[in-house]
């Protein structure tokens, strides 16, 4: 790979690691306590993640050290707007994802069976050794579903922790309220894919459900963690204007009016070919109704050049922060603070 | 026993006719229906091959069916009314679950299927036109030889209804698509299946159905103020609305090209071409644009000579008019679309095709880069991923090697393919391969520029290579070119060699059996379309990726084996050699056509009506020689007629690619070119065509199932052959498996047949 050469034959040569969270069962069988799915899994099987088996009555990570996706990035592409804003992360990634989202941009990735992709053998210390080669400031786990490779995860973010890295994930939030608890321990922001409103949609389009999701977000916020969260928005599928206010609503309420939201632009992809891009005006329109119920930081993504792409000063209203696709053109923030009007804007600067 | 009709009625409406007609309906039904489903499959080409796979398939069964059931009925003519009356009925309705498809089949609105979904509900769908189409044919027989006890129908039946077929190809393709929707036309074919039933009824008159007459008679009365009158609106919008749930369907309309759809949104117009989204409007995909314009365009000291090959409008004609260019030209194939663009007009596209620096040609791209008397310091390539063979064909070594003869010194050429920084995948990978060495090929220095979406430039100037993206932010900040995504940052993040290091990292494994793109042997389709399976039905898309196992040598021994356990079987006298070697006919006949307008599309693009025409000629051939063979009855021996035309085929298949070869080299003129590919299909249509006469009267098995095996040997011809022989193996290739095959079924006829005792004859 870019930064790592790659191990092509696929062959499983390191053992992978047994899971933190899974129960016994009798006749050899496990139930997974990851993510709300939990998977009963049987001896020699595999949960519906792909990635989570049972050898010999134990549940094993099989991804653990076999990361698929490597590289440095800007923060701006999770899109993470109020979190060191500017800054290279490393990004992370191995096969795998319990979702099945019909719109997803990392399938080949995300639904891909283990065997069939390509991974390179690094150990939480080699990766933590490449941040810091490359001279990033953080480590974020992103592309499929972080959750799933949960222990790979947590060993890179505790070592990045202890060399001075901040860590992220880019998530949707399916996981237990006791893996989440511990995880946060080693993270720094959490950006939720809250991907609808409505239990169909989450149904129909992701094979999920949406109350795990909420506890997700409330956990996160409550646990102290930098939160954003981010809704694409698919023409036809939940771009209802009465569930996006339902939405913003619920957000206020439970996370608090300073975690930024993010409306973004819906392009073909994946298994949603005949489906036409969001029409700006849906974005826009969204923005307003994020706005009109009290959220303060609320933002329109993939449409590079929109203003709603910038940060602005919630009381004065000034731009403090101009954004050029993924890159930060402009940050005139005082450390925390307007420097028109001496507002303090939420996140980690 | 058989009585013969009144002489009376036959007079006024010829057997022939009702036999035209038969193939105009089957051939109208069968376009009409394509052309639908192609848009709920998003334009994926695989979509044609399953789709006249099962068509195919359904014939055979539906002729076989009624070759069994009533191949001795006494009352032929009621049976054939009630089973076109029924195709007529029912055309409408297969045109209306079509539109339905997704709903249908459960899939999200705008969402596409696989090829397992595909096939199961292409012959769900047309299993209500397709066996009824079937059954006509064997029914035409037997109402032929009650008629004319004793005289063999099977040329007339068979050249008749060919020729009816290729009638309603030229009827079709020139004058109603462009004038009717889908819904008026499968009305009016109905309506005129309607009167041909009533015609049957009359002609017979010792048949009574008295009912059934009325029936018909009514419904053809009727079908017309359907097809003509507020009804047809109704169903048509109806059930676009069905097709596209949520949206506002602002324009819906076939051109000769496909479909073009306009949704509207909330003040954006979306174009889909074939289901696929072509273009958006007032905001267009800027990431896409403005990298694609730009990263070739700040790579050249002073581009001002810019030719824009497909996908210009709604966005790329915008950025690369930043630039200080003084001519644009944007060919664009389709005029439907561009009418489409001019009709739902922003001032995004009203800008760009009004700006006095561009000229729109409407043209197919390749041909345009062919013919273009001028030069240019840069040609984008401006239409999407080379997934078909229509947009394969500016993606070819070929293609780059015309392009290259466009540019100035120092002139670069810009194309994009699917990429991701997260992972490329063994098939985006092998797409991404093929396409670049083939460019290699052609120009001294090839850049890949990895991202999300790959950009690649190519020239004849090596520091096109070495270019940084220091550079290219000081152009964009000297010709004040204003953006809203590639900045002096994203050029730098995008030109990062860690993108690189992991691009040739992606491609070093596939790099070997990716192979180069060329125009006859289109490896970039072949990927695209496992891509797409790997989507949609993970399965098909890993039987696809492991095509790559088919070559010549290992079909050649896969046939010998065949042949050996055929002559086993049966050693002499096999009434199965000439069903066997009929339905060989029917493969290498559907190869051929496949073959041709392959052959002909790599040289001259889609031309639509071209590819009309030219099946349109095969098939002349075929009917003409059905015709002839069938009317001479004093062939003196059958069996060495037959033979002689298996020799035939064999060496017209071996030879086809040498001529093919020697065609797309040669400088002769474009319309001897063109001359000579129709020749090429008349041949072939007649020695694929003479054969099917010559075979009944060989055979004991009666015209129904010889029918049917020409049909089950163009099922596989189509599937096998047209979407996996020629895609792997490349046209020359394909033709010699053909040729192998042929020269199979002549060992095996040679064995079998008595020569000396001519059957029958
Ligand atoms: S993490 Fe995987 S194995 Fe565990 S419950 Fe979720 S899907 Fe099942």
């Amino acid at each position: 790979m870019g930064l790592f050469s790659w191990n092509w034959s696929a062959a499983d040569s390191l053992p992978g690691k047994e899971c933190r969270f899974y129960k016994t069962l009798f006749d050899g069988q496990v139930q997974c306590r990851l993510c709300p799915r939990k998977c009963i899994v049987a001896e020699g099987k595999r949960g519906t993640c792909g990635i989570r088996e049972n050898r010999g009555g134990k549940l094993y990570l099989i991804t653990y050290g076999k990361p698929c996706s490597l590289g440095v990035e800007p923060i701006e592409k999770a899109p993470f707007f109020h979190f060191m804003p500017g800054h290279r992360r490393l990004v992370l990634a191995t096969v795998g994802c319990v979702l099945r989202c019909r719109f997803c941009q990392n399938w080949q990735i995300s639904q891909a069976e283990f065997e069939k992709v390509p991974y390179m053998e690094l150990s939480p210390e080699q990766i933590v050794a490449v941040a810091l080669k490359q001279k990033v400031q953080s480590i974020c786990f992103t592309f499929s579903e972080p959750v799933v490779f949960y222990e790979y995860m947590y060993d890179v973010a505790k070592l990045a922790h202890e060399h001075g890295l901040k860590t992220s994930m880019v998530s949707s939030g399916y996981i237990e309220r006791e893996p989440l608890l511990e995880l946060l321990k080693v993270l720094d922001a959490v950006k939720i894919d809250l991907k609808g409103f409505t239990e169909k949609f989450y149904e129909e389009m992701a094979a999920a459900d949406l109350p795990p999701i909420l506890d997700t977000i409330k956990t996160v916020k409550k646990s102290g963690k930098w939160l954003e969260i981010v809704n694409l928005v698919v023409p036809g599928h939940n771009d209802d204007p009465k569930d996006m206010e339902r939405m913003c609503r619920w957000i206020k309420e439970n996370v608090g009016a300073d975690t930024p939201v993010h409306f973004t632009r819906f392009f073909p992809e994946y298994k949603l070919k005949s489906v036409p891009p969001t029409p700006v005006a849906t974005l826009v329109r969204a923005y307003g109704i994020a706005r009109a119920a009290g959220l303060r930081y609320v933002y329109v993504g993939n449409v590079p050049g929109h203003p709603m792409e910038n940060t602005s000063c919630p009381r004065c209203g000034k731009t403090l922060i101009e954004r050029q696709g993924f890159q930060v053109r402009k940050n005139s923030l005082k450390k925390s603070g307007c420097p028109y009007c001496g507002e303090k804007l939420r996140g980690l600067w | 026993m058989a009585r013969r009709a009144d002489p009376g009625v036959p007079a006024l409406i010829p057997f022939a006719l009702i036999l035209l007609v038969l193939g105009l309906s089957g051939l109208a039904g069968q376009i009409v229906l394509l052309r639908e489903f192609l848009v709920v499959a998003s334009g994926n080409e695989l979509a044609i091959g399953l789709f006249l796979g099962a068509w195919l398939l359904l014939e055979s069964a539906g002729c076989l069916l009624a070759g069994r059931l009533w191949g001795r009925s006494q009352r032929p003519a009621a049976v054939f009314a009630a089973w076109q009356a029924a195709f007529a009925a029912l055309l409408p309705a297969a045109l209306y679950a079509t539109r339905c498809l997704r709903e249908l089949a459960g899939a999200a609105p705008g969402e596409g299927l696989g090829a397992a979904a595909l096939l199961f509900w292409a012959l769900a769908l047309l299993a209500p036109v397709g066996l009824p189409h079937g059954a006509l044919f064997a029914l035409a027989g037997r109402l032929r030889e009650r008629e004319r006890p004793g005289a063999s129908p099977a040329g007339l039946v068979y050249g008749w209804e060919t020729l009816g077929t290729l009638a309603g190809g030229l009827l079709l393709t020139f004058w109603l698509i462009p004038r009717w929707d889908s819904f008026r036309i499968v009305l009016a074919v109905g309506a005129l299946d309607l009167l041909f039933c009533v015609a049957v009824l009359l002609r017979a008159r010792d048949e009574r159905s008295p009912r059934l007459l009325v029936l018909c008679a009514l419904a053809a009365a009727t079908a017309p103020f359907i097809a003509f009158g507020p009804a047809d609106e109704s169903l048509h919008r109806g059930s676009v609305r069905r097709q596209w749930p949520g949206a506002e369907v602002a324009f819906y309309e076939n051109s000769v090209y496909g479909n073009i759809t306009v949704l509207r949104s909330e003040g954006q117009a979306t174009f889909l071409t074939d289901g696929k989204v072509a273009a958006v409007s007032p905001v267009p995909d800027i990431e896409a644009a403005e990298e694609l314009a730009h990263l070739p365009l700040l790579s050249h000291p002073r581009p001002e000579a810019v030719l824009v090959l497909g996908g210009g409008a709604a966005g790329l004609l915008r950025e690369v008019l930043k630039h200080p260019v003084r001519r644009v030209d944007y060919a664009e194939l389709d005029p439907l679309f561009l009418e489409a663009l001019a009709r739902f007009a922003a001032p995004l596209t009203a800008g760009e095709l009004q700006d006095p620096r561009v000229r729109v040609h409407r043209v197919d791209g390749r041909l345009f880069a062919r013919d273009a008397a001028g030069r240019y310091d840069a040609v984008i390539v401006g239409s999407g991923e080379p997934d078909s063979l229509q947009s394969n064909r500016l993606f070819t070594r070929e293609f780059f090697a015309l392009a290259r003869r466009r540019l100035k010194p120092g002139g670069l050429l810009a194309f994009s393919l699917p990429g991701s920084t997260a992972f490329l995948d063994r098939n985006r990978a092998s797409l991404n391969s093929c396409v670049l060495q083939a460019a290699a090929g052609v120009f001294a220095a090839a850049r890949p520029i990895p991202g999300d979406t790959n950009i690649f430039l190519a020239s004849d100037d090596p520091a096109l290579s070495g270019i940084a993206a220091g550079t290219l932010a000081r152009r964009l900040r000297q010709r004040r070119i204003r953006t809203g995504f590639v900045g002096p940052g994203q050029l730098s993040l995008r030109l990062e060699e860690q993108w690189t290091r992991q691009f040739q990292g992606f491609l070093a494994p596939v790099a070997g059996g990716a192979g180069v793109n060329r125009d006859f042997n289109p490896r970039a389709v072949i990927h695209a379309l496992a891509d797409w399976n790997a989507m949609f039905s993970p399965a098909a898309g890993r039987l696809l990726a492991s095509a790559e196992a088919v070559t010549l040598p290992r079909l050649a021994a896969v046939l010998a084996v065949a042949l050996l356990a055929a002559l086993a079987w049966r050693r002499r006298s096999s009434p199965a050699a000439a069903p066997a070697a009929l339905a060989a006919t029917g493969f290498v006949g559907m190869l051929y056509s496949m073959a041709l307008i392959f052959a002909f599309q790599a040289l001259y693009g889609y031309a639509y009506l071209w590819v009309g025409l030219l099946v349109s000629v095969f098939m002349a051939g075929a009917a003409a020689a059905s015709l002839a063979v069938g009317a001479v009855g004093a062939v003196r021996s059958a069996g060495r007629a037959f033979l002689f035309l298996e020799a035939a085929l064999a060496v017209f298949s071996a030879a086809l690619p040498v001529v093919f070869e020697m065609l797309a080299g040669s400088p002769v003129p474009d319309n001897v070119l063109q001359g000579a590919f129709l020749a090429l299909c008349l041949a072939s249509g007649a020695l694929t065509g003479a054969q099917f006469p010559l075979a009944c009267r060989l055979s004991r098995a009666g015209m129904a199932p010889l029918y049917a095996c020409d049909l089950a040997g163009g099922v596989l011809g189509a599937v096998f052959g047209g979407a996996l022989l020629l895609p792997v193996l490349g046209l020359a290739q394909a033709c010699l498996a053909a040729a192998l095959l042929k020269v199979a079924s002549l060992v095996f006829c040679l064995v079998s047949f008595k020569v000396e005792s001519s059957p029958k004859s």
